[in-house]
């Protein structure tokens, strides 16, 4: 950010805080452990970052991840697939998003695909 | 001007007299001929006493004014006079000498001829500080001042209470339009800035004091997220007009504060340290081709070092595959970057990101598809084909391409494997590819 400003009062400028994530695959089976990859420009040390699952259609969290922080722009944090009991939904795309102090909220994620039941084998 | 000119008239009935000394024989015409002149202030009308007046022409004469104002000179030969006022001692500290005039006198006739005076001004000039506060209003001693206009003024300074008087034994101004010039004293002199300067208007006896505000130049920065939130820690560096003091670069204060400046009166430069709009020079990544990595880098020196680290878009948490110098000029980071196969042996899923960087700051690019230039020969009996071809990729993505004489090089997704060919032209060719199955192999098959 860059401004250029007379003298005589006070003037304003204004900065563009963002994050992206990613997961570290593009598919996975039901079980298996991710890592989730933040990173963030003009983010504190420290802030507080809320990982949110969910599949595309739907604003429904499949899962959240809380109580996580930022340190030098960004965080890896491993994900465990463990989803008996949530709602997918019939779903096999997911994507994660992630809230920074509760106002900055990343664009979703790719997609991740997860096979959710055990693959069909011939005889 | 009614009253005055009844009293000027009843006063010249009393200078001619009235007494009836009898018709006379014959009047000789040179004994009415004559100039009366009147003396009086521009301002209220007064008459002025003690004024030397001077008429010069055929007759020169001079007589003082009488407690009315006026000097009569009677008889004059006929002639065009000019009609002169000086004034006394006592008067001239504070009035200005009426301006010469001309009259005509003919035979016979004694017009009146009115000079003014117009009465000096003693302006009052103050000075006050602007700064809001406790500061505001409060004078500002030991400024220099002078007056520039029909005459020039020195006051010298500014006393104790922010003025500067007319002295009471100088003689006054001159009225009309008069600018006004401070100069200040001591280390920070420049560092001052009268923000109402202007030009004043001094009327005929004036006696009024004209203010002006003092200030020192100042200036304030506060930044803010696109939440309105106020933003801390991040390093700035602010440039001084003219770079008239050295730049200030540190840490942005906590937040509720603003960055600051004082003493230089101009524009200023604020930025703060930041790398940001990370961007690739096209749509994709083509193996062996050289592609642009670029990145906004304000306020930092020309020639700062950055780097830009490419990694795959589901490899953020690992290492780079690769790792590329810049260095900022004018405000950017830029560097051209060539994707070979060995750089990205490593890449899984296809795509990849870049992280610009420069210090402590750093921006985030999109993620872009990495493609390589793919071969396929597609023939009949041995008959190179014109025909389409679509394939299937185990990550999903479909590539269409026109086969021409036999042959297609679209661009394919990098490090995907091709699960199957489709050749919509020809269904009863459709064949399925194991994965890892070779083109040779694919081929053979289209002939069974």
């Amino acid at each position: 950010m860059k401004l250029e400003r007379d003298h005589g009062r006070q003037h304003e400028g204004r900065i563009q805080r963002t994050a992206v994530v990613h997961w570290s695959q593009q598919r996975a089976w039901h079980g298996d452990e991710v890592t989730l990859s933040v990173r963030t420009e003009l983010v504190n040390d420290g802030a507080a970052a809320e990982l949110k699952l969910r599949t595309p259609a739907t604003a429904a969290d499949l899962d959240t991840v809380s109580g996580k922080s930022i340190r030098a722009g960004q965080l890896d944090h491993k994900y465990k697939i463990a989803w008996k009991g949530k709602p997918w939904l019939d779903k096999r795309e997911f994507v994660c998003l992630a809230a920074i102090d509760t106002k900055l909220i990343s664009q979703p994620s790719p997609v991740l695909r997860v096979d959710l039941e055990p693959p069909l084998v011939s005889a | 001007m009614s009253s005055w000119f009844t009293s000027a008239m009843n006063a010249i009935s009393r200078a001619f007299g009235s007494k009836d000394a009898g018709a006379p024989a014959e009047k000789c015409p040179l004994v009415d001929t004559g100039l009366l002149v009147l003396v009086g202030r521009e301002d209220t009308l007064d008459v002025l006493k003690d004024c030397n007046v001077d008429v010069k022409g055929k007759s020169s004469l001079k007589k003082p004014t009488d407690g009315d104002g006026i000097a009569l000179f009677k008889p004059v030969e006929p002639d065009t006079y000019t009609v002169n006022a000086t004034l006394p001692s006592s008067l001239a500290q504070d009035f200005e000498d009426p301006p010469t005039g001309t009259e005509t006198v003919p035979l016979g006739v004694c017009p009146i001829h009115i000079l003014l005076a117009s009465p000096l001004a003693r302006p009052r000039i103050k000075l006050v500080w602007q700064e809001t506060g406790k500061d505001e209003g409060k004078p500002f001693p030991g400024a220099g001042v002078k007056l520039s206009g029909a005459s020039d003024y020195d006051y010298k300074e500014t006393q104790s209470s922010g003025l500067a008087e007319w002295p009471a034994d100088k003689r006054g101004l001159k009225p009309g339009p008069y600018s006004v010039r401070f100069t200040f004293k001591g280390d920070d002199a420049q560092e001052h800035e009268v923000v109402d300067l202007r030009s004043i208007p001094v009327p005929p006896a004036c006696k009024e004091t004209f203010v002006f505000h003092v200030s020192k130049p100042w200036i304030e920065f506060v930044v803010k997220d696109q939440f309105g939130d106020a933003v801390s820690g991040l390093d700035f560096r602010l440039n001084y007009p003219r770079d008239a003091k050295p730049p200030i670069s540190r840490a942005l204060p906590p937040p509720g504060e603003a960055v600051s400046a004082k003493g230089v009166a101009g524009t200023y430069t604020f930025s703060i340290k930041t790398v940001s709009k990370a961007t690739w020079g096209a749509d994709m990544v083509q193996l062996d081709q050289k592609i642009t990595l670029a990145a906004a880098a304000t306020g930092y020196d020309e020639g700062t070092k950055g780097t830009f680290e490419v990694y795959g878009a589901t490899g953020l948490a690992g290492a780079a595959l690769d790792t590329v110098n810049a260095e900022v000029r004018r405000d950017r980071l830029e560097a051209e970057w060539t994707p070979t196969e060995s750089k990205l042996k490593d890449l899984r899923g296809g795509a990849v990101v870049f992280i610009a960087k420069v210090d402590k700051a750093r921006a985030v690019s999109e993620a872009r598809p990495v493609v390589s230039k793919g071969a396929f020969e597609v023939k009949q009996d041995g008959q190179p084909l014109d025909t389409r071809l679509v394939l299937h990729f185990a990550g999903g993505q479909q590539v269409a391409a026109v086969v021409s004489n036999g042959k297609a090089e679209p661009l394919v997704p990098f490090g995907e494997s091709l699960l199957w060919l489709e050749l919509p032209e020809h269904a009863a060719a459709r064949a399925g590819l194991t994965l890892g199955a070779s083109k040779q192999e694919f081929i053979q098959s289209l002939k069974e």
